[in-house]
């Protein structure tokens, strides 16, 4: 009876896909694109007709707040019928909008997992740069929608380090590259905390690959009807693509040898029927290389990604420097590139020992520096990193102890709603708020009134 | 997306991933739990990859129903009659868990169709297993008669330490259900969603649906019911059902809804709780425009521009500065 004793549900929602399953396991349930189809047609009708348009909608046996889809069902819902509208709840690793995001974690948890949200803990993710009203709104919906018993919020890149954890070495200093669809962070972390001064974002993701090669096909004149070439371009991504290790000798490559390189994709146009087929080619390896030489998808941004990891490696404290460049851990679906580890492993070796030599040469050999390890570490379940992280720790029985077991909310003496986590009921927490300190006692599950102290 | 369905989905996808490399040996070991408190575990072992454990445990009884071996009455018969060769029965099933299956992939019907509606009924072995006795109690209704033993009010368990009763009668079954709710709020949304539930059956389209009633007070039918199963927090709910409900294909379903009518109005609770926020943050955009609208514009006073925000630098400062950052 007690949600402790089973499994937490992890749900890592991310731009591009969402990752959820129970705690414990070595893979998460689904992997679904985090993508909602709503039937908007009855919803934007305007107020002053609001009660024929209740009438409308139950003779036409419309139930608006359940009338839409997650997920591939979304993706083939948009397709085949116009009344849906497809929207996207996360953009750029920040929840958009919440109306979406809301059902999406509803049909989440009844149709995919088909748990009762009020039997388990829950285990959500955020990127290191989530604002804390966001973490708020998360908490409200979870306590107040659906009742969930405890909720813990961790951070995505802790997770992915946490993930490496069990199968390499016990380390919690590193530094992640989350290159997801929509947000790509380099954050270092140093024993478990989150070095915050130090995160850098590059404005590149793995949509951004997409488009590239969508761009590409699109300007060789590619057969591809215009309506699907978002999607032929993801999965050509997802199928084809590789990273190189020098532009020009694969060109060449590409060049002698067509027959062996050049990839042929079959389709169906979506609104005829008719099948089609067209070319893979330098996409293949021109997309991945958006990371390493930006300079050839975009004018606003041109810093390769091993030197922006470089440069957030030389922000972080000194003394965590070195353990930081041994262990460089990757996370995210864009990085499941074939040798992508290889490739950033090399380049930031290059720049690094650039440095060493020119500190040595500026020393005059008197002092010889200790050479800097460089570490990328690849693993098989890159894609789910994060999810898998979160498993790992919400299947720890300290896990039920640090997740927030109460939602309150505090109305001041000054008039203010005020929201505050507790840890766990039995614990007296102090929030100050406006120089006046609160003291907070809660031995159940109904908080007592604030007391100023 | 209106109800729920039978299978588990993630059960049936790891089946049919299954059958599809059943040549490729995998390390499969998976828990998860289902709403009710319905547990799985699957676990294939690399030595015999065409071999699937799936065990299942259900939720706690209440000592009002009757349970055997730790499943409920009919529930081996109804496993046997479901299934056939491809599933054998585990005795005694794996710790923790009430029943444990052995599921031989190589054993499944060749034809596609059929293979793939018998997977999809091994996911829905919870179905098959909790609904085994309303089973029972509907498919003698349908001849009319009423199972033997049966005849007096009879508790089965749908949620853990809850149960819902039934009443055989030759010419119907009586279907009553406590309804209880843990949230004080989901408690009031339940009872108007249920007395609008009634009060949707009298709509001329539902003419053929099973008579519902819901009451805040236990209905005469529940007598000889333990007191603790007679308190429910949104009142009680009852079918009747006839004959006609349970004729050739409808009995499925109608053993699943009944068994989940629970979860059921769980779920549009949870669902219209979401509609509501998303009118109300609608509410507050609208609002918030208006206020918006109403403020006075911005005084364009000249202050930005007479004021000096930042300092002016003469060249005596900038001259200093280079010194220092030389040294």
């Amino acid at each position: 009876m007690d949600p402790t004793s089973r499994p937490a549900v992890v749900i890592d929602n991310g731009t591009g896909y969402t990752k959820m399953g129970f705690a414990g396991n070595v893979e998460p349930c689904f992997i679904l694109p985090t993508v909602v189809a709503v039937n908007e047609s009855f919803l934007n009708q305007s107020r002053a007709s609001s009660k024929a348009n209740w009438l409308a909608q139950h003779s036409a046996g419309v139930m608006a707040d359940l009338d839409f889809f997650i997920g591939d069902e979304a993706l083939t819902k948009s397709r085949t019928s116009s009344v849906y509208s497809l929207s996207y709840p996360i953009k750029h690793g920040q929840v958009d909008n919440w109306d979406a995001m809301e059902r999406y974690w509803q049909q989440c948890m009844f149709n995919y997992l088909r748990c009762d949200p009020e039997d388990h803990y829950f285990l959500l993710t955020e990127s290191p740069l989530t604002a804390p009203e966001s973490r708020e709104y998360t908490g409200e919906i979870m306590f107040e929608t659906f009742n969930v018993p405890g909720l813990y919020i961790a951070v995505n890149s802790v997770l992915a380090l946490a993930a490496g954890y069990t199968t390499s070495k016990c380390e919690m200093t590193g530094v992640v590259v989350d290159v997801g669809d929509g947000a790509t962070h380099i954050v270092p972390v140093a024993d478990g905390y989150v070095i915050g001064s130090s995160i850098k974002s590059i404005p590149i993701a793995g949509k951004d690959v997409t488009l590239f090669i969508q761009q590409l096909m699109r300007e060789r004149g590619e057969n591809i009807p215009p309506e699907d070439s978002f999607e032929v371009a993801r999965k050509v991504k997802e199928m084809y693509c590789y990273t190189s290790s020098d532009i020009v000798k694969e060109f060449n490559k590409y060049d002698k040898e067509p027959a062996k390189y050049i990839k042929h994709w079959r389709g169906i146009k979506p609104k005829t029927g008719a099948p089609y087929t067209c070319d893979v080619g330098y996409e293949r390896f021109l997309g991945p290389e958006v990371f390493f030489n930006p300079e050839i998808y975009s004018s606003d941004f041109t810093t390769p990604l091993p030197t922006v990891i470089d440069k957030c490696i030389q922000s972080a404290p000194i003394d965590t420097r070195r353990a930081l460049y041994k262990n460089i851990v990757l996370s995210g679906g864009s990085t499941m590139f074939k040798d992508f580890h290889r490739r950033l492993q090399r380049d930031l070796k290059k720049i690094v020992d650039v440095r060493v030599l020119a500190s040595d040469a500026r020393l005059g050999g008197e002092m010889k520096a200790q050479p800097v390890e460089v570490n990328v570490v690849s693993h098989p379940i890159q894609r789910f990193a994060v999810w898998f992280g979160g498993s790992v720790l919400a299947s720890t029985p300290e896990f039920f102890a640090v997740s927030l077991g109460l939602w309150m909310i505090i109305k001041c003496a000054c008039g203010m709603t005020f929201h505050a986590f507790t840890w766990n009921p039995q614990i007296t927490i102090n929030i100050n708020i406006r120089h006046v300190n609160i003291a907070l006692q809660c031995n159940d599950d109904k908080p007592s009134l604030p007391v100023p102290v | 997306m209106l109800l729920l369905q039978s299978h588990s989905r993630f059960l049936l996808d790891t089946l049919l991933n299954r059958v599809q490399n059943v040549d490729k040996a995998i390390e499969l070991d998976n828990n998860w739990v289902e709403f009710d408190d319905v547990r799985y575990h699957v676990q294939v072992t690399m030595k015999n990859p065409h071999i699937v454990l799936l065990s299942v445990s259900l939720p706690i009884p209440p000592p009002e129903t009757i349970f055997l071996g730790g499943l409920p009455l009919g529930a081996i018969e109804a496993i046997k009659a479901a299934y056939g060769v491809v599933v054998q029965i585990l005795d005694p099933p794996r710790d923790g868990f009430n029943l444990t299956l052995k599921l031989n992939l190589s054993k499944l019907p060749p034809d596609e169709e059929h293979k793939h509606d018998l997977l999809v009924k091994i996911a829905s072995v919870r179905e098959v297993v909790l609904g085994a006795p309303l089973r029972i109690v509907l498919k003698h209704l349908t001849s009319r008669t009423v199972a033997p033993k049966m005849d007096q009010l009879l508790a089965l368990v749908h949620r853990p330490k809850e149960s819902f009763f039934l009443i055989p009668q030759a010419d119907k079954v009586t279907v009553v259900f406590p309804m209880r709710f843990k949230d004080s709020i989901d408690t009031v949304l339940a009872t108007s969603f249920l007395q609008e539930f009634v009060e949707a059956r009298r709509t001329a389209g539902l003419n053929n649906a099973p008579l519902c009633m819901w009451s805040p007070s236990p209905p005469l039918e529940l007598k000889g019911a333990p007191a603790e199963a007679l308190s429910a927090n949104a009142g009680f709910v009852t079918f009747v059902i006839f004959p006609r409900h349970v004729e050739g294909k409808k009995l499925d379903r109608t053993v699943w809804n009944l068994s989940t009518f629970h979860a059921y109005v769980s779920y549009h609770i949870k669902c219209s709780e979401g509609f509501m926020h998303t009118r109300m943050r609608r509410r507050v955009e609208s609002l918030i425009q208006t206020l918006d609208r109403a403020k006075p514009d911005p005084e364009k006073s000249n202050k930005a521009l007479t004021s000096r925000s930042f300092k002016r630098l003469s060249l005596k400062d900038l001259k200093d500065r280079r010194n220092n950052s030389i040294l």
